[in-house]
């Protein structure tokens, strides 16, 4: 579960986030929009500890992220799975190697990478693609390798910053798609942060509003019939 | 009838999609996670460090052998001194070791006069033992010394132009007492010159702490340069990965992960410029002990295989030191912004 508790972000003169509450149960599809500057990219820098909050709390898994010491930042990141807009995977690594070095940074021994990498590969339809290097890749393609390796260390939560940003709509759904079967079939709690207001209101998930810094509306998903 | 079709499209996909995901990923996400798995797993395989030390020493190599380099240089200097400064210290204890003053009787002294002296040594306090070198014999062991100008020697010898004067070589027993010895020497008629070996040792011992101190500073200034360049190609090496160090934070790579490489090519860097200078200096030390041990006998040169263990240790700690010292500071330096 993630909840953020009156979380307040300042630079400067600016507040970017000011009083923030939510919570996002375990397993929840959460769509996270606004328009540019509302503190959307904040929200995502505070839950990854890029950044602290100037006051506030946000519990992960029952821990306030906001008093942890550096040192223990990389192990808390290894729970979330991100997904960027601009991809950033490793453009001297094929796209086996992006989604094994996931894999290698947390100490996973060889044998199961082996194992693993195929499978993720195959999971975003990739594994024809294994050993070609992100610039033989279309921005789709890219895209699904960066969800691989998102989901490599088994985490329990998702987050996609943009992932549709620099891709086409046709991939765009499919990219959406994947991310609800990720949803539905494993159980993963996903957040998606974006601003395609079509593509939020097809798929009809929890939509969270942020504007000018504050939660502006919270719509629950609508219920399948 | 093209929304039908794209309709259709979509809903082949969609069912691929979740073919897609295999039983294995299905598995491991719903399986509960045991304490064991929960328990941080580590295991970094070494050679991956250092596989990424060479990548990013190869993908700088222009900076990385400049820092070798320069580090290589700095320590076949320091080397070079070392054994200058060994060598001495071999020579000032044999000095020392010596405990013998050479007295010098007048040209003009006759045999008479000459074992008059002789007596007059032997009476005096801290004398163990004179031993006689005539004219003749000093001639003939400067003949055998210099073989060079033995020639010359051997001319001066026929014509009986003998330059040289009669001599003890008298040996005491107590240091403390050889300044009182010395004097006293002085103080026998006949007597022209007296050769203390322990001035000849105090000026030596000058000369050594001179050179030390030159040593010291040079060490100071070459190891304060060499942790620079290393630094600055560690500086290089860090910018040039910066992208990926990002990508490496949000992943989950702890601090470890991201440093050790730069600190193992720090290491590397230390290490071939150690073998390097161990090279250059022992194959300067053989030529010197070749071409001018002959040359300069009254030097003792201390044999290469008596230091050169010392001397490939003494690098090889320098020059790792050095690396790991300079790869740290600029990772601590550069890897914050």
């Amino acid at each position: 579960m993630i909840e953020f508790v009156d979380v307040r972000k300042e630079y400067d003169d600016v507040t970017a986030l000011d009083e923030v509450s939510f919570r996002i149960n375990d397993g929840e599809f959460v769509f996270i929009v606004g328009h540019s500057g509302a503190g959307k990219t904040t929200m995502t820098r505070v839950l990854l500890r890029q950044e602290k909050v100037s006051s506030g709390a946000i519990l992960v898994d029952g821990v306030d992220i906001t008093k942890l010491s550096d040192r223990k930042v990389p192990f808390y990141r290894r729970k979330l799975g991100m997904v960027f807009q601009d991809f950033r995977l490793f453009q001297d690594k094929t796209a086996y190697e992006n989604v094994a070095f996931a894999m290698r940074v947390v100490g996973t021994p060889g044998s199961e990478i082996r194992r693993r990498v195929p499978a993720l590969l195959h999971t975003v339809s990739m594994d024809t693609k294994a050993s070609h290097f992100p610039r033989e890749l279309s921005g789709g393609e890219q895209q699904r390798i960066a969800l691989a390796r998102a989901i490599a260390n088994n985490p329990d939560i998702i987050i996609a910053d943009e992932p549709t940003g620099n891709v086409d709509p046709q991939m765009s759904m499919e990219i959406m798609n994947m991310l609800l079967k990720i949803n539905h079939l494993l159980g993963k709690t996903v957040i998606v942060v974006t601003h395609e207001k079509a593509l939020v209101d097809t798929l009809g998930q929890r939509v969270i509003t942020i504007k000018n810094g504050k939660v502006d509306s919270d719509v629950p998903a609508v219920e399948e019939v | 009838m093209q929304q039908t079709e794209q309709q259709n499209e979509q809903t082949v996909r969609d069912a691929e999609n979740e073919k897609n995901i295999s039983e294995e990923i299905k598995q491991s996400a719903s399986a509960p996670k045991t304490r064991k798995q929960k328990k941080k797993r580590r295991y970094y395989n070494p050679f991956y460090f250092v596989g990424e030390a060479l990548r990013s020493a190869w993908r700088n190599r222009v900076m990385s052998i400049a820092s070798v380099l320069v580090l290589a240089s700095c320590l076949v200097l320091l080397g070079a001194f070392g054994l200058l400064i060994r060598n001495i210290n071999v020579n000032l204890e044999q000095l020392g070791m010596l405990n013998e003053i050479v007295v010098f009787v007048d040209y003009d002294a006759d045999q008479e006069r000459v074992d008059g002296i002789c007596a007059k040594i032997k009476a005096l306090d801290n004398v163990t033992f004179v031993e006689y070198v005539s004219k003749e014999i000093g001639l003939d062991t400067l003949i055998k010394d210099y073989p060079e100008y033995a020639s010359i020697l051997e001319d001066i010898k026929e014509g009986g132009d003998n330059p040289l004067s009669d001599s003890f070589i008298v040996t005491y027993g107590d240091n403390s007492g050889v300044l009182k010895l010395e004097s006293d020497l002085h103080s026998i008629p006949g007597v022209r010159k007296v050769n203390n070996r322990l001035d000849y040792a105090t000026k030596i011992e000058g000369f050594k702490n001179g050179v030390s101190l030159v040593f010291v500073w040079l060490f100071v200034l070459l190891f304060a340069v060499s942790i620079f360049v290393i630094f600055n190609t560690i500086k290089l090496a860090v910018h040039g990965r910066r992208a990926e160090i990002s990508i490496m934070r949000f992943i989950g790579s702890t601090k470890f992960f991201i440093v050790a490489p730069f600190v193992i090519e720090g290491v590397l860097i230390g290490f071939v410029s150690s073998i390097i200078a161990y090279i250059a200096d022992a194959e300067l030390y053989k030529y010197v002990l070749r071409n001018m041990g002959e040359e300069l006998k009254m030097i003792q040169f201390v044999p290469f295989k008596d230091v050169n263990t010392i001397l490939l240790l003494g690098f090889l700690a320098i020059g790792v030191l050095t690396g790991i010292t300079a790869s740290l500071f600029s990772i601590h330096k550069n890897l914050k912004s």
